[in-house]
């Protein structure tokens, strides 16, 4: 691919916030046409690259090997291959274009000769992960464009702000320096403030508050650990740098070195390595984005108030970045600590998948019931990730698609519930199965493939994670597992206190049921077709995939492997050797 | 060279493929579709894949009993392994392929299947045509014999699962499928999710096979394949060969998580309870899921596994004493209740003990072969019951029927056949397989012969209980003004249970030994390159006597039957007035619902609501609100600094100053 595809990706939702711009508010067919046709454009660009990922030979294969600079960086494997490389100086005059090889040219060898790279550069490529991921996000914007609701007083700012957060969120995906992921990160953020806050129902206010404080407080701890990264990453190589292949190989190679001394980490903070104390706010920063129990509450709130088109990019795609960082950020950057604190997290995940599912199956308020049942989702999403075996980090990639399409035609159904029957009270309807067939097919598909139905796509994935749990140690499986009983009872309350029992008792207020309209059965067909189709079929969706995650499992199985100079992990005194030289 | 991978790829593509393309079509064009052609495509296709069994079974028996067993790979479902590549370790990863098995064993359950599957179709034209829902309970009932017929082809322990939750789902459709009742939908939901908690068990179990099971050299395999777990399970030249030593830990922990996902389909204690809440869906679900197959998978699952049982002594004696105990409870609870379904659904719950009880001793053949004339003397008996329902407008409470005997010329002697069959009176099929059955129950398994002593005593109550409703239902007066008025069934319902009804009566045939040409009876040599034949041989005479008293104690069962609802010479209140207690535990079925009610579901609903009520907003939100309040309350207390007055400012200035001064002047003096 000689075009710089990710660039183009990046800029079309950005070219269409700027037409929107400058198409009168009053005109909002006009706002609708650009914002679809932007929108579908992307979820095309977003399919050309998909298949150009899987049209890559040997795709992932082409490792790295050799050393970097001169420094101590011998035979370390470039643990994960990036595909469709563009990379830019930003600041400073250096043209890095050469001195970073793209890997998948067949350039495996660094040059040795080649100056330092830059500090920070607008780099940008893909792997096994974020195509999906990126596929997924344009999809997901594109139903969102299609289900945004009749006579939406101001329109324009909902179809600018929606852009610009595509550009944010495509960007957190592609970017491979971690200033310019940090940019995108708080780009996304930033835009879905404003649709929270100016386009959500009665308590959005609030709701949308504890949203931005709670993430902005964890990009901080993010943007913090970004800095450590460099700074620590640099002392102990002397090689500066924002960008991530590079501190990737960088924290591969100090991986077992003994930490350089300094003045912060001194005295204060030395019971965990800078590592261990780089690798928990990273992690924190993402665990409220998933979000873990106990940083959860901003998520049923913000749900609750969300409008419909809203949470079908934002329950999709957005709770996915956390976890999406989690791979991407903490299990190639943190090795060492990503084994440490396994326990930990694996604890949390698997108290999310309980708590979610336990609050599921008491809430009444529809949206927020699914936000609930997205807590237990995603809880089994990061299990899978910190299994660390290759088993649950395919179900938990495989996990991350299948839940954004799930959640996301959980909240359409419940969007054109409320719609009808100006309700989220799952008491209040019943019986919906009869005066509206359609509605109740395809809301029992999705509702199915949330309780992991086999033949639907979130069973392959679950599957995967509790197997790569179980590997890890029976009980997390067996806890985790109780998660799908409890998911099977919160579903099944859900559908069929909605869609079954009798609708001419009195406390029910369902009148004047109107079956689905043509387009709101083309917004749902597409969610539950690929449903089906991965679940009958999923072995495409991993054929690629599974190198991705293999480099990631290998990555961070360095932070096993216990080296000559230390064991992995936590700082062992031994006697009669001081680890700090 | 077996039946040729090409025929057997055929067939089984077209034994799902025709369920499936039923299920779509009707699914999908909904009301577009008329009532006139749903009545000829929704059995049709299970019609025609019965005859695709036939083909199989056919060509099947044209080969030498070796050869009888064919694996083919349909689809490559999940390849997460990766090679090594150029200096990048590879990994081993999860695989799974959609894979098929055409053997005797799949071959008999797929037969059962489609064959009492189909006919049960064809009653449904009649038994559903007033429904609304017409289209719709066709499209799930070819969901399910799709989902069944998956399960028991399947050669992978995955799309076994697959095949197995398949099921649970068509089952919980078709049992809620009167969706505005709200018994129908809770009993759906229950059943579903008992099925739930016995697929993580399945699940489970699979995982333990993946992750242990090694070859004979000891390399661990890392297969959930079918007949791979087969050929290896057993221990081999190396130490850690299988799954380890007989009888060891990580192999009794597979049979019994196996066996708890029987429990659960089978509806075993202690997963029993939604079987007869399951009565709730219309009388044609009953007979071909709670009568025919899906609660029978259980017994395939023990049969199909038997090698990993059979390295399982322990689980293997759970599996039996579980079934049998099973078989005794629900013979006790059937005696007392009123609701025809029911007593029915009791009646099966409590066969099924036996098959189970039959698979854990190791008398694999004869558990199938009473699967088999099972399917098609209880399938007989709920299309019998059926008819009786729709004959009295809905009613199923034996106590408003009577005299229906002398109105329903067909019905009546069909439902009396199967009632032979069932209380196992000679000659009849049921006489055959339970004989049989508990024939090896005398010699065979664990706390011999205690467990046979319960089975004939099983034996005993069945006849009971079936003749109980024989005699309430079709004789005396009629008990309600419905009752008198009842007429025979549409024929379209009757030429089922008539075929259903010679089956019964004549299946037995399919195994009897004809010693003189035949060394042993035909079905079980037939099934023997699956199963083998029984462990031990039995000894000398225990044949003769188990079938003595076996067949002695059911023909006295009827004889008390008789007794009492015909002659009337024992009173039927006889033991509710002389041991209330022991009716009360039979009539309220020995408490479960009560007890799984007190003990799981109000306790998670209890404990969700505590989380919702206390620990969401008090601790979780309530931390938040915390570092809110205390983050706007220091604003407030630095807000109060901020007058505006410039003499407050340099009066705190000078004082901070004055305080540094003096601060600075002690330190250093």
């Amino acid at each position: 691919m000689n075009w710089p595809i990710l660039t183009v990706i990046l800029l079309l939702p950005l070219a269409g916030a700027l037409a929107v711009a400058s198409v009168p508010a009053h005109r909002p067919r006009a706002i609708r046409a650009v914002l679809v046709a932007t929108t579908g454009a992307t979820l095309g660009l977003a399919a050309v690259l998909l298949v150009a990922f899987y049209a890559l030979p040997n795709p992932a294969h082409s490792g790295l090997s050799g050393s970097v600079h001169g420094q101590s960086l011998h035979r370390v494997q470039s643990p994960i291959t990036f595909q469709f490389q563009e990379q830019a100086s930003w600041l400073g005059s250096l043209n890095l274009g050469h001195t970073i090889p793209t890997l998948n040219q067949g350039n495996n060898q660094v040059d040795q000769a080649a100056p330092p790279p830059i500090n920070f550069s607008y780099h940008l490529g893909a792997d096994g992960l974020s195509v999906w991921l990126v596929v997924l996000t344009a999809l997901l914007f594109l139903i969102a464009a299609v289900a945004i609701r009749r006579r939406e007083p101001r329109l324009k700012a909902f179809a600018m702000l929606m852009l610009v957060s595509e550009v944010g969120v495509l960007g957190v995906l592609l970017s491979l320096d971690l200033i310019l992921f940090y940019f995108f990160w708080e780009a996304a953020l930033i835009p879905l403030y404003f649709l929270l806050l100016g386009f959500g129902g009665e308590r959005r206010g609030p709701a949308a508050l504890k949203f931005i404080v709670y993430t902005v407080a964890g990009s901080l701890f993010m943007l913090l650990a970004i800095l450590g990264l460099y700074f620590i990453g640099g002392a102990q190589t002397g090689i500066y740098t924002f960008d991530l292949p590079t501190q990737i190989l960088i924290q591969a190679a100090v991986h077992g070195s003994p930490p350089t001394s300094l003045t912060l980490f001194g005295h204060v903070l030395r019971f965990l390595t800078p590592q261990q104390w780089l690798f928990l706010a990273f992690a924190l920063a993402f665990a409220i984005k998933i979000p873990l129990v106990p940083l959860h509450t901003w998520l049923p709130d913000a749900y609750e108030s969300g409008s419909t088109s809203f949470l079908v990019f934002f329950a999709g795609i957005v709770s996915k970045l956390g976890a999406f960082g989690l791979i991407r950020y903490c299990l190639p950057l943190f090795p060492g600590p990503s084994h440490t604190f396994q326990p930990v997290l694996m604890a949390l995940a698997v108290t999310s998948i309980l708590y979610g599912a336990l609050m599921a199956l008491r809430e009444v308020d529809i949206k927020r019931m699914i936000g609930y049942a997205s807590i237990s989702h995603l809880g089994f999403i990061v299990l899978g990730i910190f299994a660390l075996s290759v088993d649950g980090l395919n179900g938990a990639i495989l996990q991350m698609v299948n839940h954004g399409i799930i959640i996301a035609g959980l909240f359409l159904c419940a969007g054109m519930l409320e719609a009808r029957f100006q309700t989220r009270d799952r008491r209040v309807l019943a019986g919906l199965a009869g005066p509206m067939p359609i509605l109740a097919g395809l809301f029992l598909v999705i509702a199915l493939a949330g309780l992991g139905m086999p033949l639907l796509s979130s069973f392959v994935g679950e599957f995967l994670i509790l197997l790569g749990a179980f590997e890890v140690s029976p009980a997390w499986a067996v806890a985790a597992g109780l998660g799908t009983v409890l998911a099977c009872w919160y579903m099944l309350r859900l559908y069929q206190g909605v869609m079954q029992g009798d609708r001419r008792e009195p406390r029910t207020g369902v009148v004047g049921a109107r079956d689905l309209r043509g387009v709101e059965v083309a917004l749902l067909a597409p969610l539950v077709v690929l449903i089906a189709v991965i679940g009958v079929y999923p072995a495409p969706v991993i054929r690629d995939t599974r190198f991705t995650a293999n480099q990631y499992i290998i990555s961070a199985d360095r932070g096993v492997v216990p080296t000559p100079a230390r064991p992995a992990g936590r700082t062992v005194a031994r006697p009669g050797a001081d680890p700090r030289p | 060279m077996t039946i040729g991978h090409t025929m057997a790829a055929v067939g089984a593509a077209l034994l799902l493929g025709l369920p499936l393309l039923g299920f779509l079509a009707i699914s999908l064009l909904g009301r577009r579709l008329s009532q006139r052609v749903v009545r000829w495509l929704g059995p049709g296709v299970v019609l025609v894949a019965f005859a695709v069994v036939v083909v199989l079974l056919v060509a099947t028996l044209s080969r030498p009993a070796a050869d009888r067993s064919t694996t083919v790979v349909l689809w490559q479902w999940l390849q997460l392994g990766v090679p090594r590549w150029h200096g990048i370790p590879g990994t081993q990863g999860f695989n799974a392929d959609f894979a098929v098995t055409i053997d005797p064993l799949a071959l008999v359950m797929a037969a059962i299947i489609t064959g009492v599957g189909g006919l049960i179709h064809v009653y449904s034209v009649g038994y559903m045509a007033q429904d609304r829902g017409f289209n719709r309970f066709f499209a799930y009932m070819n969901l399910f014999v799709t989902s069944m017929l998956v399960l028991v082809l399947s050669a992978n322990l995955v799309f076994l699962i697959i095949g197995w939750s398949m099921v649970a789902f068509a089952s919980y459709a078709l049992i809620a499928f009167w969706y505005e009742r709200p018994s129908a939908v809770a009993a759906g939901r229950k059943a579903y999710i008992s099925q739930v908690i016995g697929d993580l068990a399945l699940v489970l179990a699979a995982f333990l096979i993946f992750i242990n099971l090694r070859g004979p050299s000891g390399r661990l395999l890392h297969t959930v394949s079918l007949p791979q777990i087969f050929a290896n399970v057993g221990p081999g030249p190396h130490f850690h060969a299988g799954l380890g030593p007989v009888g060891g830990g990580v192999v009794t922990v597979i049979g019994i998580l196996l066996f708890i996902g029987a429990a659960a389909k089978s509806a075993q204690w202690p997963l029993h309870t939604w079987l007869p809440d399951a009565m709730e869906g219309p009388t044609p679900v009953s007979a071909l899921i709670h009568a025919a197959t899906m609660v029978t998978a259980g017994v395939y699952l023990v049969v199909r596994f038997h090698p990993v049982f059979q390295q399982a002594p322990v689980a293997a004696a759970v599996v039996a004493a579980v079934g049998i105990g099973t078989a005794l409870m629900a013979g006790v609870i059937g005696c007392t209740q009123y609701d025809i379904k029911r007593v029915i659904a009791y009646s099966t719950m409590s066969q099924i003990g036996l098959m189970i009880f039959a698979a854990g001793i190791g008398a694999y053949s004869a558990a199938i072969f009473h699967l088999l004339t099972h399917a098609f003397f209880k399938a007989l008996l709920f299309l019998a019951a059926g008819n009786v329902i729709h004959a009295v407008g809905g009613e199923q409470d034996l106590r408003r029927m009577g005299g229906l005997g002398r109105r329903m010329r067909f019905t009546y002697p069909a439902f009396v056949v199967g009632s032979l069959a069932l209380a196992g009176i000679p000659l009849f099929s049921g006489w055959f397989s339970k004989e049989e059955l508990l024939g090896n129950g005398l010699v065979l398994g664990p706390a011999t012969p205690w467990l046979w002593v319960i089975g004939i005593l099983v034996n005993v109550l069945t006849s009971f209980y079936i003749f109980r409703v024989v005699w309430i239902a079709f004789h005396g007066a009629p008990a309600s003004e419905a009752a008198g008025a009842a007429h025979e069934a549409p024929r379209v319902m009757l030429a089922p249970v008539l075929v259903l009804a010679g089956l019964a009566a004549v299946a037995g045939i399919l195994n009897v030994a004809f010693a003189d040409w035949h060394p042993i009876s035909w079905f079980a040599s037939f099934l023997r390159p699956v199963v083998g034949v029984v462990r031990t041989h039995p000894a000398a005479g225990a044949d003769g006597l188990a079938l003595l008293v076996g067949t002695a104690m059911s023909l006295g069962g009827l004889g008390l039957a008789a007794l009492v609802y015909q002659r009337r010479a024992i009173p039927a209140d006889l033991i509710s007035r002389r041991w209330p207690w022991l009716y009360q535990l039979s009539f309220r079925k020995f408490y479960w619902d009560e007890i799984y009610d007190a003990a799981l579901a109000r306790p998670v609903l209890a404990l969700a609501q505590g989380l919702q009520r206390v620990v969401e907003p008090r601790i979780f939100d309530g931390a938040v609100r915390g570092v809110r309040d205390a983050v706007a309350g220091l604003c407030q207390d630095f807000r109060s600094f901020q007058t505006g007055y410039f003499r407050e400012y340099a009066t705190v200035f000078f004082a901070f100053a004055a305080i540094g001064l003096l601060v600075l002047g002690l330190h250093l003096t």
